[in-house]
């Protein structure tokens, strides 16, 4: 997950473009009005969320646990029910592994669902590189394939498109399908993605998706979409396979029962989706419907590292956006700005996680810590935290700046030092006063020119904090 | 001897829980599986019928309650003569051998790229939800849930269960574990263009359910 086509530079934090992107900026104000107004009501008309956070915190915690035992049963159960399970170490194993499948099946069209690991293992390049048609069916997905970009959101991976561009987007790719208008009626544009698309499902020689859940109880992979193109999908190609981290598994359908209604609530504000569907298997015996093959991708990718230690706590996520969504800087830079696979909060430390924390750069610090992402989270991740615990081990592993170290350093023996702390500040306030008794504020400081750049700094007008509540306390 | 990922995989994550591991741990995943602990489940209220078609009406599903079997036809005939559809139908196998009038095809079969309707039996109505529940078989392909324009569900009212986790105990119960277990709540939809709702995605843009009230 370096090279990415929306970004020439290998993961870090590059929150400039999306500042001022005036359409991004309206994008993501609408999220706001819409996703997350529906998540407050969701919640608020639940009594039981709260117990419900409970519940999908312990379940996700007793079965990381325990996730070795889990992973066998369940694989014993997918074998028993006539699929196939496969295990990848890291990326470039998971995509041998699809390739792999797809060359025995002599598949030459793969239908694709929604797969935020599939993004993660770049899959689509592989495949394409072996010469094979892979299209995107989830319709967000689809748009994003067709302008060769990476999704800027896990849940709606679209949100940073207008109905223009995607206008403009289909006008020059529909015209092949017969239509050669331009439209910008979200509902004909849609019809066309349906149209493309329903060919290409019954086409398709392999099917792949992602899993929101597995079970071990069962040996079943869990789909959720609204749109119902993961269900096609699986059930019309020849093989259908599944990519997973080894992180989504839960012990039986009572636990998954938990884990579907924080779901829907975190990601959508709805109670439940359009399609909740539990497959298992390959097509039965007499079944007129289903793929002949069925096979799970297991993968590992730096999850099994995470474990050990506070970011266990990480592999409990999943995947809502619950936490971008009420993230102050998330909502202010869009998710491009990550320069990764997963954004916000939950991508800030995944990323460090999986992609290393050369690749991650500045992310853990892309963060106020402000702390609603964990008050949102369904699975109560205590995600400030970890991102604290990261700026603290790249500190401990050198990966802070020679200006940065330096600067903390010296922060460091003057905020020991409080007659230091008093005296510098005091100076300071009162220089800068003076400085800019005239206009009131400034437009450039000296060693903020980033921080003045975007805003005035107004000029102090009194004494320092501490020297107003000095003399308060006093009087 | 080279180890598989499979056992690379799993001694990673064996070397990260199983220090911390404790004597009943495998008795308590054991006892996990076998009966699961109490967890949260929503109050659902009031009447659980009356309750499922609030909750499915609010899903953009339409429901037409039928006081016997005999009425599934007249039903039927209803909707494809006021929706204009095509007269074919691809059914679960059930509802082939029913006595349909000569106008209408109705073929127990895959679905079809291009069928304009599809009928299908529910196992299970979810009250709390508002959801159908089909378990696959032979007689029941799933893609009948999915490729239609108007999808029509028979679901009987005997059927409907309170919460989500009701539905497993019949499930478990079957002979064969169905190869796909589709909960389906409204039709299909997405956000993807500009934050607009739009119906139907992929899947069918309307869902009707004929709710069978007979015992």
């Amino acid at each position: 997950m370096t090279a990415h086509p929306h970004s020439d530079h290998a993961g870090g934090f590059q929150p400039r473009a999306g500042l001022g992107d005036a359409n991004l900026q309206r994008s993501l104000a609408g999220l706001k009005g819409t996703f997350v107004a529906a998540r407050g009501r969701a919640v608020a008309a639940l009594p039981e969320f709260e117990s419900l956070r409970d519940d999908g915190k312990a379940i996700k915690d007793h079965t990381l646990a325990n996730l070795d035992l889990y992973l066998e049963l369940y694989e014993r159960r997918v074998i028993e029910q006539g699929g196939q399970v496969h295990w990848a170490r890291d990326a470039a194993e998971a995509c041998d592994i699809v390739r792999a499948i797809c060359r025995r099946a002599g598949a030459r069209l793969v239908t694709k669902g929604k797969s935020m690991v599939s993004e993660e293992i770049e899959l689509n390049a592989a495949l394409e590189a072996d010469g094979l048609e892979v299209i995107e069916t989830d319709a967000g997905e689809y748009i994003l394939q067709l302008n060769r970009e990476t999704p800027s959101h896990i849940v709606m991976p679209t949100v940073h498109k207008t109905t223009d561009q995607i206008a403009d987007l289909f006008q020059k790719h529909h015209a092949v399908h017969g239509f050669a208008e331009r439209t910008t009626d979200a509902a004909e544009l849609v019809g066309q993605i349906r149209t493309v698309l329903r060919q290409k499902y019954f086409k398709a020689d392999v099917g792949i998706t992602g899993a929101n859940f597995l079970v071990a109880e069962t040996g079943s992979n869990i789909i959720v979409t609204n749109e119902g193109n993961g269900d096609l999908t699986s059930t019309l190609a020849r093989v259908h396979i599944v990519t997973t981290g080894i992180e989504k598994i839960v012990p039986t359908l009572e636990d998954l029962s938990v884990m579907l209604r924080l779901l829907a609530r975190s990601a959508l504000g709805s109670e439940i989706t359009s399609y909740t569907t539990l497959n298992t298997g390959p097509k039965r015996p007499g079944d007129q419907d289903g793929p002949e093959e069925y096979h799970v991708v297991l993968i590992d990718n730096g999850r099994s590292n995470m474990l050990s230690g506070a970011f266990r706590e990480m592999l409990r996520c999943i995947r809502c956006g619950a936490c971008m969504n009420h993230c102050p800087v998330y909502m202010s830079v869009g998710g491009h700005a990550y320069g990764s696979v997963y954004p916000g909060p939950m991508g800030s430390v995944l990323t460090p996680m999986i992609s290393g924390h050369e690749a991650a750069g500045e992310l853990p610090h892309a963060c106020t810590l402000n702390g609603r992402c964990q008050s949102v989270c369904p699975v109560k991740i205590p995600l400030p935290d970890l991102l604290r615990r990261l700026r603290h081990e790249q500190w401990e592993r050198k990966l802070v700046s020679g200006t940065a170290r330096w600067g903390i350093k010296a922060w460091a023996v003057i905020a020991r030092r409080p007659w230091l702390y008093r005296l510098l500040t005091g100076a300071a306030i009162r220089g800068l006063g003076l400085a800019g008794r005239r206009k009131g504020s400034f437009r450039w400081l000296p060693l903020a020119a980033g921080w003045t750049e975007g805003r005035d700094m107004p000029a102090p007008q009194g004494q320092t904090f501490s020297a107003m509540w000095e003399k308060r306390e006093r009087s | 001897m080279t180890l598989s990922s499979r056992d690379i995989v799993l001694n990673r994550i064996r070397a990260a829980t199983s220090s911390a591991r404790q004597e009943g741990d495998l008795a308590a995943v054991h006892q996990r599986l076998a009966s699961s602990p109490p967890l949260t489940r929503p109050s659902v209220s009031g009447d659980l019928i009356e309750r499922f078609v609030q909750k499915a009406l609010a899903n953009a599903c339409t429901v037409d309650r039928l006081a016997s079997a005999a009425d599934i036809v007249p039903a039927i005939e209803r909707v494809i003569t006021e929706r204009g559809l095509v007269r074919r139908i691809g059914a679960s196998a059930q509802f082939a051998s029913l006595s349909w009038p000569s106008s209408l095809v109705v073929e127990n079969r895959a679905g079809l790229s291009d069928d304009a309707v599809c009928l299908t039996d529910a196992s299970a109505g979810i009250s709390e939800t508002g959801s159908l529940v089909f378990f696959s078989s032979s007689e029941r392909p799933a893609g009948l849930n999915f490729l239609p324009e108007t999808h029509i569900a028979v679901l009987h009212t005997r059927d409907i269960v309170r919460h989500i986790e009701d539905i497993w105990p019949k499930a478990r119960a079957l002979a064969v574990w169905p190869r796909a277990v589709n909960i389906v709540s409204g039709p299909s939809r997405t956000a993807d263009v500009a934050q607009i709702i739009v119906r139907p995605a992929h899947g069918p843009k309307s869902l009707h359910i004929l709710m069978l009230e007979e015992p």
